[in-house]
């Protein structure tokens, strides 16, 4: 058993905001709030006894005290977690942490609660069990601020999520959102929560994976339905080295120490970058697994992405002396989050380029990323005013190409140069390359720039 | 059942009974939920739906009672929070909960039927945002929903032609329009949305041009086609997988098209086998096939150019094929050698798999259906299911690849 990550959450307001951030990612935005703000949470992974080869996970949840709706709070999550289709978490026990035994029952919905509780045999744990349990946690947080509060929602939503492309690209996405936060503020609960992301992706993630290949799910499982091909080859390992479920957990706990030490240590380092801290990463799980990663799975992409960019905007500004201002379009890949979008415009703005206007394009497999982006600017916290989105569609390229051109066509017919990135599906960069081309012919020579990345 | 504007509702046991009050926006019929990340992949609906009706501040589901046990599909009505769904009639044996619908099916047949053209259509040209505007109204929380059927009805701005395109494009957005009328977003305006589906009704669609039309045209003049092939995950060395058995038949079909043109299929190291596969699968006394290796085109782009000369491929005319996906790095690597080499381009992207409208009547009444393009006949896909730059295009495009390389 290995309590992977514990949240207390001392103030009324900021509950709210984690409770409402981890409830509309885990539930895949099916619904956008629980009736009771969550007090503290505590996500275990454990394996089962009786020669079980899974490692399962739990999630421990305690309401605000005093406040109606517990009961219900709790048979939603359980919802979300067993049943929902759209939701995005694994299947777990939700467990409710009561603060003392029932000894007398002085409230009619109390007696609802315990009857429900047994007749279900749903778990419990008593609060004094779980303060033990919570104490032996590899990583603990207590959010100060806002922008902590939601991180911790997010990432409990990512840990939360079982093993589809879409949970990778949740972690992928939360750990950049933390990356960035971590080389901004340089602040421990934003490396611990990177870590036990880091901790689960390199365990959890690729044990299941193990368990399912060897059963139904094959083929094209880590290109179409997983997402990743780094995680494949640890599952290889596994399966190959024939690695124990308890063996696992004991590395969930190495990495998250060696992980959150070695992230706070690299943002302050001199030369604190994302790509230090992607091949910190990288390195100390390298070794902890004993097998060379060869690129690193969460924030391996931040640095090939910018190394691209960067290198085409040094090109477009070498002729220029002046700040350029353009209008800014990309398609959304499942990897494109806030974190990652505020890195690709601290590298656009390091070119002395200003952007005067964003569009993201995007399709039903960016969905998740396109509603992101409204949860994080929900609260004003990460709030990009000049970002518009549009959907478009890979498999309708024709359709995309004429939205595209219309929308580059606007910019630049407004004056603006427009620049573009090529980058995600290949039906999608090739309606954007269509359609600059044809601006660029046609409309404005020399005000319309395309970069591969 | 969302929004909480659905008044008149009688309970009594096993039956919802709404009254006629309700007044009927909009009808979509067969309406299939996908997993929005599985769009691409050859996945089934999780859900489908004969009817979704869409009120004033409600949007419900219509199942068509076909048979006795289908009210067992509550199973998976069950797995999402919304919809509420309605059946057309109940069962004869006493399912409790059931809630009937309280109005004749054919009704909503005929409100569907004034623009089913529109509605079939759509699922062929703007499937992906048929899907997104289904899946928010029916499987997001009304917040997350509206920001989704708000962009999609950002597309208003998109030039109204009579062209298929624009004109199914146009149909999605006026259906994201009913479904936020239905969710009770406050800025959506009933007005709107009937003076757009009165504008709609006007459009004339002309007949639509498939593949094999826009290629004929240029038979003579192409030289010799690139086929660039998606990876493919091979569990075994000796297995062909069906996914590459598809891409293989669609470079064969693309051959008939060019007889007697010679096929290069541009393969890296993470396809090799791969590619040796289409190759064996296409070979044949009348068709010429190689494979040219481009792994080293970010390292040692000459390597790669002498290969390309050495397959004659300079001062051509060729026609670039990507199956669905590729590297793309490399590709535009490619494109930019083969400019230098002064060859013409051009370049397609044919997707593998693709929603679209059913071919055939299906015995579960479903309108729509995932499909393989690559095992289409080019005559059978259609001109705006694929994404084809000419010469010139591939021109600009390469120069100003060029300016920010």
């Amino acid at each position: 058993m290995e309590p992977l990550l514990y949240i207390r959450v001392d103030e009324e307001g900021l509950a709210e905001i984690f409770t409402s951030s981890f409830i509309r990612l885990a539930s895949g935005f099916s619904t956008t709030e629980l009736p009771v703000a969550i007090r503290q949470a505590t996500l275990l992974c454990y394996s089962p006894s009786g020669g079980e080869r899974y490692i399962r996970k739990a999630l421990f949840v305690q309401p605000w005290p005093g406040r109606e709706g517990a009961a219900r709070a709790l048979h939603i999550l359980r919802y979300l977690a067993q049943t929902c289709a759209i939701s995005h978490m694994a299947y777990m026990d939700v467990r409710g942490v009561i603060s003392r035994p029932f000894a007398e029952i002085t409230k009619p919905s109390y007696i609802a609660l315990a009857h429900d509780i047994v007749k279900k045999v749903y778990p419990t744990i008593l609060e004094r069990e779980f303060t033990k349990l919570a104490a032996e946690a590899c990583i603990k947080v207590s959010p100060r601020d806002e922008k902590q509060a939601l991180a911790c929602g997010l990432t409990l939503a990512s840990l939360c999520s079982g093993v589809h492309r879409i949970g990778m690209a949740l972690r992928q996405m939360c750990a950049q959102l933390l990356a960035y936060e971590l080389l901004q503020h340089k602040d421990k609960l934003y490396a611990d929560l990177l870590a036990a992301i880091a901790a689960d992706t390199y365990t959890w993630y690729p044990a299941i994976c193990a368990i399912k290949e060897a059963g139904t799910i094959r083929g094209e499982l880590y290109s179409s339905v997983v997402g990743t091909t780094i995680v494949g080859r640890i599952a290889s390992k596994f399966m190959k080295d024939g690695t124990r479920p308890n063996d696992i957990l004991n590395m969930v706990r190495r990495i998250s120490s060696r992980i959150a030490d070695a992230a706070l240590k690299s943002s302050i380092g001199r030369s604190a970058d994302v790509g230090s801290l992607a091949k910190e990463i990288e390195l100390n799980v390298s070794d902890i697994l004993s097998l060379m990663l060869n690129g690193e799975a969460l924030l391996g992409i931040v640095p090939r992405v910018l190394s691209r960019l960067g290198r085409g905007l040094r090109e477009l500004m070498e002729k220029h002396e002046e700040e350029r201002e353009v209008e800014f379009f990309l398609p959304a890949t499942e990897q494109l989050g806030p974190g990652l979008l505020m890195f690709i415009l601290d590298e656009v703005s390091r070119q002395r380029i200003t952007i005067s206007n964003m569009t993201v394009f995007y399709t039903p497999a960016t969905l998740i990323n396109r509603l992101l982006f409204w949860l994080c600017s929900d609260r004003r916290l990460y709030e990009l005013p000049y970002l518009h989105f549009l959907p478009i569609g890979a498999t309708n390229p024709e359709l995309s190409y004429r939205l595209v051109k219309f929308a580059v066509k606007k910019a630049v017919e407004a004056g603006h140069d427009a620049l573009a990135l090529a980058m995600g599906h290949m039906s999608v960069a090739m309606a954007i390359m269509k359609a600059c081309a044809f601006i660029e012919a046609r409309v404005k020579p020399g005000h319309v720039h395309l970069i591969i990345v | 059942m969302r929004g909480g504007r659905i008044g008149n509702v009688k309970c009594r046991w096993g039956i919802v009974n709404m009254g006629d009050r309700l007044g009927i926006i909009h009808v979509e019929k067969s309406v299939s939920l996908y997993h929005p990340d599985l769009i691409y992949n050859y996945s089934d609906a999780f859900m489908e739906c004969d009817y979704v009706v869409v009120h004033e501040g409600a949007i419900l589901c219509v199942e068509e009672l076909s048979k006795a046990e289908e009210w067992l599909k509550r199973s998976t009505h069950v797995r999402l929070w919304a919809p509420l769904v309605f059946w057309s009639k109940l069962p004869a044996q006493k399912v409790p909960h059931l809630a009937l619908y309280p109005q004749e099916l054919e009704a909503l047949e005929r409100i569907w039927k004034e623009y089913e053209h529109f509605s079939l259509l759509s699922r062929d040209v703007a499937s992906e945002l048929l899907v997104l505007a289904n899946f928010s109204a029916l499987a997001l929380s009304g917040e997350a929903a509206k920001v989704v059927l708000r962009d999609i009805c950002s597309l208003c701005q998109l030039p109204f032609d009579e062209y298929a395109v624009a004109a199914g494009g146009y149909y999605v957005r006026l259906l994201a329009l009913a479904y936020r009328l239905g969710i009770g977003d406050e800025s959506a305006r009933p007005d709107e949305y009937a003076k757009e589906r009165e504008a709609l009704r006007s459009i004339k669609v002309g007949e639509q041009k498939s593949l094999k039309d826009i290629l004929e045209p240029i038979r003579d003049e192409v030289n010799a086609i690139l086929f660039l092939p998606r990876g493919i995950w091979l569990e075994r060395e000796d297995r062909m997988p069906l996914s590459v058995e598809k891409q293989a038949s669609l470079a064969g079909k693309l051959s008939d098209i060019f007889p007697g043109r010679p096929i290069v299929i541009v393969s890296n190291e993470r396809i090799r086998r791969q590619c040796e596969m289409i190759k064996e699968r296409l070979r044949s006394p009348h068709v010429d096939v190689k494979i040219i290796d481009i792994t080293e085109i970010q390292r040692d782009i000459d390597h790669v150019r002498r290969k390309l000369l050495k397959e004659k491929l300079r001062n051509r005319r060729l026609l670039t094929v990507v199956a669905d996906d590729y590297d793309k790095s490399m590709v535009f690597r490619l494109l930019l050698l083969l400019d230098e080499l002064k060859n013409s381009i051009y370049l397609l992207d044919v997707p593998g798999v693709k929603l679209r409208r059913a071919e055939a009547p299906c015995a579960t009444g479903r309108l729509d259906e995932m499909a393989w393009l690559w095992e289409k006949d080019p005559s059978k896909i259609l001109e705006h299911e694929v994404i084809l730059l000419e010469p010139k295009e591939v021109e600009v495009a390469v120069k100003m690849l060029q300016r920010c390389q």
